[in-house]
């Protein structure tokens, strides 16, 4: 079985991907507002058609340490927490514009042991172009679950 | 995160409304209640500032001690620039002062609440909800929670001197 997808790049060679309906809207040049005491990797939100959008550093979930990066490019993401319920939004910082990509079930494959930040935050992930990316699990990521916790390593 | 609703605005709307209380470019917004009177910095008495303020204000016959919050919300041990003036602000448990870059009233009708999104809390922040104003964001906090977070950075303060000594 196939899926379609959308690859993210976040910059640094870091890429995962989210399902072809989870991407909604990309937005250049996004204006964004810093939420004081907020995790250092979701310290910033978007205002969106209204909403107020929580932003998802990846970089810096994957290396908590590093100098914030400026935010060109960014990704508004949907989802729901299960059937039925309510959509919900988030939004990612990319370096570039996303992808499209077929996903076969053939190439799904383990993340590496020490890639334990992208295994925090993926679903399952896949074989692409001989590097295992992860499946973003948006519910997860944006639900609080990490919160608080930023990434030991990636 | 559900839309905004009208729900949403009519729950979180004490009768009195809110004020805004202007921290660099973070905006602060607390119950109009909470705030007592705006007075001058250049009143702040600066002698022998209590733990994590700056100095002590007179309220009446009180002498209240005054914080200075970064932008990031820390509490900084000095008075910072661009910090004209002091919002004396009222919880049930003390009076104290907060220096501002500037404040005001505003109305019901032109704020409107979010609950803070949940990859974005943390334990111990004062910040209860967002809310957009003027197309900006603002954090909604209250004098409760902002006290409760000063008493919180002295006693980690006085966690870490005793572990000192």
């Amino acid at each position: 079985m196939e899926s379609i997808a959308w690859l993210l790049n976040f910059g640094n060679g870091q890429l995962a991907v989210v399902g072809r309906r989870e991407l909604l809207h990309l937005v250049p040049q996004p204006a964004l507002f810093e939420v004081p005491r907020a995790p250092r990797h979701c310290s910033r939100v978007l205002i969106w058609q209204d909403r107020i959008v929580p932003v998802w550093d990846m970089l810096a979930w994957l290396a908590p340490n590093s100098r914030a990066v400026n935010a060109s490019l960014l990704a508004v993401v949907g989802y729901q927490s299960g059937p039925r319920q309510v959509p919900r939004f988030g939004a990612v910082l990319l370096a570039e514009p996303p992808a499209r990509v077929v996903v076969a079930d053939t190439q799904a494959c383990e993340l590496p042991q020490d890639q334990s930040a992208w295994g925090r935050i993926a679903s399952s992930s896949f074989c692409h172009e001989e590097k295992p990316i992860g499946i973003l699990d948006l519910p997860l990521m944006f639900s609080g679950a990490c919160a608080g916790k930023p990434a030991a390593n990636n | 995160m559900s839309q905004p609703t009208q729900k949403d605005r009519s729950a979180s709307l004490p009768e009195s409304g809110f004020a805004l209380l202007r921290v660099d470019q973070a905006s602060l917004v607390v119950p109009r209640d909470d705030i007592r009177i705006l007075e001058l910095t250049i009143d702040v008495d600066r002698n022998e500032p209590p733990s994590r303020g700056v100095g002590w204000i007179a309220f009446g016959p009180q002498r209240c001690p005054v914080y200075c919050p970064s932008q990031e919300l820390g509490w900084m041990d000095a008075v910072a620039e661009n910090r004209p003036v002091c919002a004396v602000v009222a919880s049930e448990q003390r009076i104290f002062g907060l220096l501002c870059s500037e404040a005001g009233l505003i109305a019901n009708d032109e704020i409107v609440f979010q609950e803070l999104p949940p990859a974005m809390a943390t334990p111990g922040s004062p910040i209860r909800r967002l809310a957009t104003y003027q197309g900006a964001l603002a954090c909604v906090s209250s004098a409760a929670d902002l006290l409760a977070d000063i008493l919180s950075a002295q006693a980690s303060d006085d966690l870490l001197l005793e572990e000192a000594t």
